[in-house]
């Protein structure tokens, strides 16, 4: 193997695949940003551009947009609280509440040198052990992911925040707008009202800016001031630069790039949710949970570094078992095929050079994050926020329209933003929490169709559920999170 | 126009990574097309319908000549309902055309209520058909089609068959045929999408799965899975080795193709324009090639036998209906 | 409003959507119904909790109003809905361009110059990126429709 990689470095480092490198993360790091643009669209506008080109300049461009989109969202999350996919949901909890209080520039530093970190790490495991890892993608049938989207609710938990019965509220919301749309066993519509536009469901891009972006917009209005943020506050601070603080967060790093690379191998779990998961762990270890969701850079490590470990991992099944962890993995999958790579084992056999290839740009587009991603973060969508909020409020609901009529050109899903962003402004004044939502409105299908799947399979048998060792262990640590936070409350009482 | 300019910036950085141009249409033709051609694709950026259509386009473009720009426009929603509508209450100009999967969309005409029916079309020329299979894992006791049925025969609703959709979906429709063909009772699981299906496969969570035959070549190959049957007339040219359900008893063909429509009602000059464009970009060698290395089995139809193919699919989907309602 | 009767009217309002979507849930199909009916009938029990405690045991900044300024909200709420309206009809770019000189003129804002700019700049930016790049289908102007 390492035959190989010696061998794939210098195409790697050649000029036009650095040239593709640099040209896919300039893009990625924009359609990441970017509400409605995704790196999966981006990639699909690409493939056929890149017919006539050498296959590692075409996964080089594919593999900077991959991590540089990954990166893009926390920008636009940060910043403006507009989470372009539920990946960044996660860091606007407390990325936002630093960038209110002039720590913008601190707050992007946090994100790129965690997101630099995770990817860094997600691809050397994707390099030394992707076919031993795949096998474990083969350990999940129905029941197992159904064990794991009750897993990744009961991270709830750790969300809920003061009151834990308005925390529910928003899960069971989540819940329900999760099961609009066609029941995937049976075809039978729920929820649709004869309406085109909710037979699929409620597009996730639609409750994201609706919920986030939104309110902010209606209470900027409402307070309707002139003067935008200071230049001074979106400079960084290197004083508080995050590599000298590196014992404050290396715990989390190392935490959720092992989280982001777990999740990221299982097809079909998709990265959605490794950040938020990636969240509730660190503030589960946190000597301070309480200060999570109000401004913790750890809060914006963990989500963000989750998220960069994903991304070389969701590739380990897709290069090696064809079964792409990601719809990004998916696309690259179709843009491998289109140059006449065969994925699956053969594929380590007959093309080496390009495998291996794909897996070191993976690795050279991640470190190319720390420099890039800075760069543009800061330089340039930084100074966005030096705009008076009053200026800003308008450019916020444009590109909240532009992003979500980027998903389905459908007015339809204009006016349901604009009703979900009146939900969520009163959610947010009264103090309800809204990312149980966005956790219901993921898990909530995937919960209910896997465990309705596996009791067809098995033909109504319950057992099913609790047959295999890995649905034990996905029990045991779905209870563990649950009542971790009650332990540590008992514990806390019975100290006083 | 925008995309001409786009295109041309991005054949330009193309041009300088790869050191060579693209070729592009020399012919110059009047009238038509005078500005850009929408293609609608019913399926969001990404899936297997866009990359089929984004790369068809640019071969399109070349075809049609003239600097001919085809814009890939995507609507996706409920199934492909969206844009399936939206190409059938387009302008029958020729600047809309789009992408239909059959026999997806006849069985919708004869589910619901659309909005369109299938003779709301005028049909180009189709591209794709992938056969449908059932594979099994390659430790599995089924060697052919035969222990498979023998075992459904002696454990009615006991056999469990994983597809790539949801409920009503292309392989599901092929089950349903097969039931009936083999007078067996199938307990159906839909997993929604390929991916999941296909591991749940391979980790030996379901006995047999049906998908197309392009997904799961590689594993065949590889000796992963085995192939009980292809459900086709014949063997197919990309795996000529696997045996059909025809040779082994069972008459079931099925399976899901791809093509390009317009509305009905494109003036014919117009009309043999595109598929002559169509065809042309079919017996292009760089495409031909391109899919070939992409293990896609094209199958070229031109407009008549497109017609043909598509009022034999409806026909079909109303007979399974009203023998098994499959919602 | 006061912040103490929305505590109570918001609870009341998903109660009144759960009673309006369970008929339609009632009539599912028998699989598809269990898990919608377990989910409106735990909101309804919550909701329920949620308005007697507050009845009960007001919080304590009851008496702080809801909005921070009534007034502007109701006019960025209306901005907006009539932008969405508009939408449609003009195109995208003209009515982006109306909202984005509007908006703020109307909650205050006296620099025509900068905000013409920003506005420019930024329309540019949309275009180049989601037309231009990447061929994002937005509503089309009013005057370029045939």
């Amino acid at each position: 193997m390492f035959d190989a990689l010696l061998h794939a470095l210098p195409a790697v480092l050649s000029f036009k695949s650095a040239l593709a490198m640099v040209v896919g993360m300039a893009a990625g790091l924009v359609v990441g940003a970017l509400p409605g643009l995704t790196v999966t669209m981006g990639i699909a506008v690409l493939i056929p551009l890149t017919f006539g080109l050498d296959p590692l300049v075409a996964l080089g461009v594919m593999a900077g947009m991959y991590n540089g989109g990954s990166y893009g969202g926390a920008i636009t999350a940060i910043l403006l609280r507009i989470p372009g996919t539920p990946a960044s949901v996660a860091t606007v909890l407390d990325g936002y509440p630093m960038a209110q209080r002039g720590e913008a520039g601190h707050a992007l530093q946090v994100a790129v040198v965690s997101g630099t970190i995770g990817s860094v790490i997600s691809a050397i495991a994707l390099i030394l052990l992707a076919p031993p890892l795949a096998q474990v993608s083969l350990l999940f049938g129905p029941a197992e992911y159904f064990w794991m989207a009750m897993f990744g609710l009961a991270t709830v938990s750790m969300l809920l925040g003061d009151d834990a019965l308005k925390g529910l509220v928003s899960v069971i919301i989540g819940l329900l707008i999760g099961t609009v749309g066609q029941d995937q066993l049976n075809g039978s519509e729920r929820f649709v009202f004869d309406i085109l536009d909710l037979v699929d469901g409620l597009n996730v891009v639609v409750l994201l800016t609706g919920l986030y972006a939104l309110p902010p917009v209606l209470l900027m209005a409402e307070r309707a001031a002139r003067r935008g943020m200071d230049k001074a506050l979106l400079r960084f601070d290197r004083a508080r630069s995050v590599l000298r603080e590196w014992r404050r967060y290396i715990r989390i790093w190392v935490r959720s790039s092992a989280i982001g690379i777990v999740i990221g191998i299982l097809p079909g779990a998709g990265g959605s949710m490794t950040s938020l998961i990636a969240y509730n762990d660190a503030k589960r270890i946190a000597k301070d949970p309480d200060s999570y969701g109000k401004g913790n850079p750890e809060g914006v490590a963990a989500s963000e570094c989750g998220n960069g470990a994903d991304n070389a991992a969701s590739m380990i099944p897709a290069l090696t078992l064809a079964v792409p962890g990601s719809g990004v993995a998916a696309v690259i999958l179709a843009g491998l095929l289109v140059h006449g790579m065969r994925p699956g084992p053969q594929l380590f056999r007959d093309n080496p050079d390009v495998v291996y290839g794909f897996m070191l740009q993976m690795l050279v587009t991640s470190l190319m994050l720390a420099v890039m991603g800075g760069l543009a973060a800061t330089r340039l969508f930084g100074q966005v926020l030096r705009l008076p909020p009053l200026m800003l409020t308008p450019f916020i609901v444009l590109l909240t329209v532009v992003g979500v009529y980027a998903v389905n050109a459908s007015v339809f899903d204009l006016w349901a933003m604009l009703a979900i962003g009146l939900l969520g402004y009163v959610m947010d004044r009264l103090d309800y929490p809204t990312a149980p939502a966005v956790l219901g409105l993921l898990l909530g299908p995937m919960a209910e169709s896997q465990v309705r799947l596996a009791l067809t399979i098995s033909r109504g048998d319950a057992t099913i559920l609790v047959a295999s060792w890995v649905s034990w262990i996905m029990i045991a640590a779905t209870l563990f999170v649950f009542l971790s936070p009650v332990w540590h409350a008992w514990r806390a009482r019975a100290a006083r | 126009m925008t995309g001409l300019n786009r295109r041309r910036l991005i054949a330009a950085a193309g041009a300088a990574l790869a050191g060579s141009a693209l070729p592009r249409g020399a012919r110059a033709q009047a009238a038509y097309p005078t500005r850009p051609i929408s293609l609608i694709v019913a399926f969001a950026a990404g899936g297997g319908t866009d990359v089929a259509a984004r790369s068809i386009a640019r071969y399109m473009e070349k075809h049609l000549g003239g600097g001919a720009s085809i814009g890939v426009v995507n609507r996706p929603g409920a199934g492909g309902e969206i844009g399936w509508t939206a190409v059938a209450q387009a302008a029958p100009d020729g600047y809309t055309i789009g992408f239909i999967n059959a026999p997806a969309i006849a069985a919708m005409t004869v589910e619901k209520q659309t909005r369109f029916t299938m003779d709301s079309f005028d049909p180009i020329g189709n591209l794709v058909y992938d056969a449908g299979i059932l594979a099994v894992h390659k430790d599995s006791a089924f060697q052919n089609v035969a222990d498979m049925v023998a075992f459904a025969r002696a454990n009615p609703g006991a056999l469990t068959v994983g597809t790539t959709g949801g409920s009503g979906n292309s392989e599901h429709l092929a089950l349903l045929q097969l039931q009936r063909l083999a007078d067996i009772r199938i307990n159906h699981a839909p997993f929604g999408g390929t991916a999941p299906m296909r591991t749940a496969l391979l980790g030996r969570h379901i006995p047999v799965g049906a998908f197309n035959l392009s997904e799961g070549v590689e594993q065949v190959r590889e000796g992963q899975l085995r192939v009980l049957g292809v459900m086709a007339e014949q063997r197919q040219s990309i795996a000529p080795d696997l045996p059909t359900f025809r040779e082994q008893g069972i008459d079931l063909v099925a399976g899901s193709s791809r093509g390009i429509v317009g509305p009905r009602g494109i003036p014919a000059p117009i009309l043999a324009r595109l598929r002559e464009a169509v065809r042309a970009s079919m017996h292009d060698p760089e495409y031909v090639q391109a899919a070939q290395r992409a293990s896609i089995p094209l199958r070229y139809m031109d407009g008549t036998e497109y017609q043909a193919f598509i009022t034999r699919m409806t026909a079909e989907m109303r007979a399974i209906w009203q023998a098994t309602p499959w919602r | 409003m006061t912040r103490g009767s929305a505590e109570i009217l918001f609870p009341a309002a998903l109660l009144a959507a759960c009673a309006a979507l369970w008929p339609h849930a009632a009539a599912f199909a028998p699989d598809s119904r269990v898990f919608p009916a377990v989910l409106l009938a735990l909101l309804t029990a919550m909701s329920t909790a949620l308005i007697v405690r507050a009845w009960l045991r007001p919080p304590a900044d009851a008496a702080t109003p809801f909005f921070e300024h009534f007034g502007r909200h109701a006019l960025a709420l209306a901005a907006i809905g009539a932008y969405l309206a508009v939408l449609p009809v003009a195109g995208f770019f003209t009515a982006s361009a109306a909202l984005a000189l509007a908006l703020p003129f109307a909650l205050g804002y006296r620099e025509p110059a900068r905000l013409a700019l920003a506005t420019a700049i930024f329309l540019v930016a949309v275009w180049v990126v989601f037309v231009w790049l990447f061929q994002r289908p937005l509503p089309r102007e009013f005057f370029l429709a045939h």
